[in-house]
């Protein structure tokens, strides 16, 4: 036995498919992200995103990406595509001249990703001059049948590596080249704010074109949306600029001569106005400014990119290849001495490395704006002069509204400090004349006096100071306290609408059972009031309940991370009433913790509401779905909570928030749930309505908006 | 209940507030009719004025949004005529209220009253159209044949004026509507005198 020495090899269980499908790419939405670097890797130009037919969740519901790459080979698909882990990116950092993109997918596991996005896959591939088109599909719900019965059958186990993925071949154009990935069998409906937020994700990975002398364009076609009807995806380097800038020249027809746009500074923004075009002719112009945070961001989803400065397009081409000639940035030209006017004021002018911006004329429009013989400028004439002073004229205005923010901030503070800076001044001057010898002691004696006086009259100027500062945070102070009180007011006048008209009708259907019952007289009716007494208590009740839970939601207010909250109130906490419903519910929430300053009972408490809503809605419906969404601002938190239930009728939309207004009396709605989540966000000055629905055909979709000044 | 020979009609939204005055007062007037929304309140009421009409409105339909006022308007600019109860939760100046509009609200009411307050009051409206000079003549020219309607057929200061153009003018409560209601008035006083007249 000892010399009978085996081999053994490693196999692949049949759920490898999902240990690197769904199960290391948790996100839909980073898994079509996956999928797009992958055609940037191929050299695309262009990446088209189609979604079709996916909501409501359908047979025919489809999402395709469409590139025009270099494509695959019969070869590639087969030593590249179809190897797990392929070590090609990783051997090769830089993709294919003249490209030579460094590749954002290294793994080799990122066409998995289309098992989080559908069950099936048709890849259709073709590199230029193959005369067919290369077509391989991929059923992942094999695998998941055949994973299912294996859970009770391991005897015959087939191995992921056994299955046979069907590859074909299909005429084509010689010239076409490039990748599409069919998806079908879509695993998820994908609502408008999905799409916005694949948006929002692939902004990351399109660079701004006049940065990249290979262009990398999305667009986004989901016919269903309104706005995705074939929308490009803007680069967030520019959504990250601080200040932006676009000027355009203007042609009059009527005088048939051009005019200018240019920037002028009104405080704190730049506004625009119209000059008669420049003896350089008309141009346009685009700059965006970032300042330090701006910048950090830029860097860190641009690593590749650099804040450089100000470049000139001829016709769309660009006309200084020469300043982007050196590695070396401090050795690049800088056409518009942006950077040469800094050694004066160094902190208040922006330099090359704070913009990005480039200059559009034309061969035709701009005949004055000549290279140099010898490549390596513009021939210097009075057009490039004056070219290059409305540029940095530009910067100035830019430069001009940064001061103005940045003087707003400190004016105040300083004014208040004036006073105490002219008596320190007065004491030193003071310090000084007792300094000089030959005073007399008389002379001495009176300045002590002054100095002792201007010293008192400083501390005095300090108190006031320091009564003032209190004085307008009292007032800060009660100006919360007011909106609280009249919050409060309006709080008190509608709970007493509520006592009140629950009271009367109380009151009078009392009143019809103890007329008309001693007669026998509508007996029928008489039940029929005795119920609503019945009713009309329990509802008071609730409301007593409520106002008390109110009075409570002053406390405990501490910090808590509503992004936890809400992942645990969704997951665990109602996990038992989901599954009992079967419902599907998807949580998303920003990745970062949110703290939230209020008490966290509430917050769950209305959560609580939301979901027994949904849960009503959704009774009458096959495939339940409930999808919860925290969006952090600057300012606020909005909290979107969409079910695909029966949908809120035109009738009742104005009513929903009404106290007392229910569509579901006989499934025990009070008509107070929702009543009571708004009055709770009015008195911290959030709200809650009714937008428009995310799930198609019918469904309703709230948005709660916490603001976090408060 | 005294029977009322009157149509009631309740501009309310939630009709479980007002379901018991109904149940109670259903077979005492000659019919109820019950709008949650206040527009076909008032649409009914214009294709029905040669009808006894009493209204009880609701004065805010859904917290916070007032509609009473405005609906009391459009009823006032219908007919002066027609009595309007007004039915609240809200704690409104009762008198300024019932000023509105030439006194058109012929009364407040608490959302809490009982059956047996708002049938009192319902009562009263009834009496006021049966007692006003205005509403006797009003229902005088609606019971009139629809051909002598639209004919000339008194002049006043100069003036012709067909039944229908008088009936208007009282509806509107203008100074016409008046002088026609005072000359009316002072004709069947004088006359009903005379006739009544003790024979010495």
């Amino acid at each position: 036995m000892q010399d009978s020495i085996q081999n053994l090899h490693f196999r692949f269980d049949v759920s490898t498919f999902r240990l690197l499908g769904r199960e290391l790419i948790t996100d839909r939405i980073t898994a079509l992200f996956e999928l797009v670097k992958n055609c940037y890797d191929a050299n695309a130009t262009e990446v088209k995103l189609s979604f079709l037919a996916v909501n409501p969740k359908s047979d025919e519901g489809r999402i395709l990406i469409e590139d025009n790459g270099i494509g695959m080979t019969e070869k590639d698909i087969k030593d590249k595509w179809m190897v797990i882990g392929t070590s090609s990116k990783r051997r090769n950092t830089i993709s294919p001249a003249p490209f030579c993109r460094r590749v954002v997918g290294k793994k080799g596991v990122g066409r998995f990703a289309v098992d989080k996005l559908g069950a099936k896959m048709i890849l259709r591939s073709k590199q230029k001059g193959e005369e067919w088109w290369n077509c391989l599909e991929t059923d992942w719900s094999k695998y998941a049948i055949e994973e299912e019965q294996q859970m009770s059958n391991l005897e015959e186990a087939t191995l992921f590596t056994d299955f046979d993925n069907k590859f074909w071949q299909e005429p084509a154009k010689c010239e076409d080249h490039g990748t599409t990935l069919e998806l079908s069998i879509l695993d998820d409906v994908w609502t408008e704010r999905d799409i916005q937020r694949a948006y929002k994700e692939l902004t990351k990975l399109v660079r701004p074109n006049r940065m990249m002398t290979y262009p990398f364009q999305i667009r986004i076609f989901a016919p269903q949306y309104s706005d995705y009807s074939s929308k490009l995806v803007e680069s967030m380097a520019f959504s990250e600029a601080t200040i932006t800038l676009q000027l355009d020249s203007i042609y009059d027809k009527q005088k048939k001569c051009y005019y200018q746009e240019e920037a002028i500074a009104k405080l704190n923004n730049i506004e625009k106005k119209v000059v008669p075009s420049y003896s350089f002719g008309p141009i346009s112009m685009t700059l965006y400014y970032y300042d330090q945070e701006g910048k950090r961001r830029f860097s860190r989803n641009f690593k590749e990119d650099k804040i450089d400065g100000v470049k000139v397009y001829r016709d769309g081409i660009i006309a200084t290849p020469f300043a982007e000639f050196d590695d070396n940035r401090d050795k690049q030209k800088d056409l518009f001495g942006i950077d040469k006017r800094r050694w004066s004021n160094f902190f208040d002018k922006i330099s090359t490395r704070d913009v990005i911006g480039w200059v559009d004329i034309t061969a035709d429009g701009n005949p004055n704006i000549i290279d140099a013989t010898n490549r390596q400028d513009f021939v210097t004439n009075e057009e490039w002069i004056e070219l290059r002073k409305f540029v940095v004229n530009q910067l100035t205005v830019i430069e001009e509204v940064l001061k103005n923010r940045k003087t707003k901030k400190v004016y105040s503070r300083e004014r208040k400090l004036q006073p105490i800076s002219t008596i320190d001044a007065a004491l030193t001057s003071i310090k000084e004349l007792s300094a000089i010898s030959n005073t007399t002691s008389e002379i001495q004696s009176t300045l002590n006096s002054i100095s002792s006086q201007l010293t008192t009259a400083k501390q005095y100027v300090r108190d006031a100071l320091d009564r003032e500062e209190q004085v307008e945070s009292a007032k800060h102070n009660q100006e919360n306290l007011m909106y609280s009180l009249i919050s409060l007011q309006s709080y008190a006048a509608q709970i007493s609408h509520i006592v009140r008209t629950s009271i009367g009708m109380i009151k009078r259907s009392a009143e019809f059972v103890v007329k008309w019952l001693p007669l026998r007289q509508k007996e029928e009716k008489c039940v029929h009031h005795a119920t609503m007494v019945y009713d009309n208590m329990n509802k008071l009740s609730k409301a007593v309940n409520f106002m008390l839970a109110f009075a409570k939601d002053g406390e405990n207010l501490e910090p808590f991370d509503v992004s936890n909250v809400t992942l645990e109130t969704m997951k665990e906490r109602y996990e038992a009433l989901f599954k009992h419903e079967g419902i599907s519910v998807e949580t998303i929430v920003p990745k970062t913790a949110i703290m939230l300053n209020y008490n966290d009972k509430v917050y769950v408490d209305m959560l609580g509401c939301l979901i027994d809503n949904s849960v009503k809605a959704l009774r009458n419906t096959t495939n339940k779905k409930i999808k919860c969404e925290l969006v952090a601002s600057n300012d606020s938190l909005r909290l979107f909570f969409s079910d695909n239930g029966e949908g809120v009728k035109e009738i009742d939309k104005e009513h929903i928030f009404d106290e007392f207004y229910t569509t579901t009396a006989h499934l025990g709605g009070s008509g107070l749930g929702l009543f009571m989540i708004k009055m709770r966000l009015q008195a911290i000055k959030g709200s809650i309505e009714l937008v428009q629905q995310e799930f198609l055909p019918t469904g309703a979709t709230f948005c709660i908006t916490i603001p976090f000044a408060k | 209940m005294k029977k009322i020979d009157a149509v009631v009609v309740f501009i309310e939204d939630v009709l479980a507030n007002i379901e018991a005055i109904c149940d109670d007062i259903e077979d005492s007037v000659l019919d109820i009719k019950q709008f949650t929304q206040p527009e076909d309140g008032v649409s009914f009421i214009r294709d029905n004025l040669d009808k006894k009409i009493i209204v009880v409105l609701d004065w805010s339909f859904a917290s916070g949004k007032i509609v009473g006022h405005i609906i009391l308007k459009q009823i006032h600019d219908l007919s002066s005529l027609i009595p309007v109860i007004i039915f609240t939760g809200q704690d409104l100046d009762v008198t300024a209220t019932t000023q509105m509009y030439d006194g058109q609200a012929f009364y407040c009411l608490s959302k809490d009253m009982s059956t047996h307050e708002v049938i009192e009051i319902i009562e009263k409206a009834y009496g006021a159209i049966c007692n006003n000079i205005n509403a006797v003549i009003e229902r005088w020219i609606v019971n009139q044949p629809d051909t002598q309607k639209s004919i000339p057929y008194v002049r006043i200061g100069g003036k012709e004026y067909t039944m229908n153009d008088v009936l208007s003018e009282i509806r509107r409560n203008t100074e016409i509507g008046k002088d026609v209601s005072r000359g009316v008035l002072s004709m069947t006083t004088d006359l009903f005198f005379k006739q009544h007249k003790t024979k010495l």
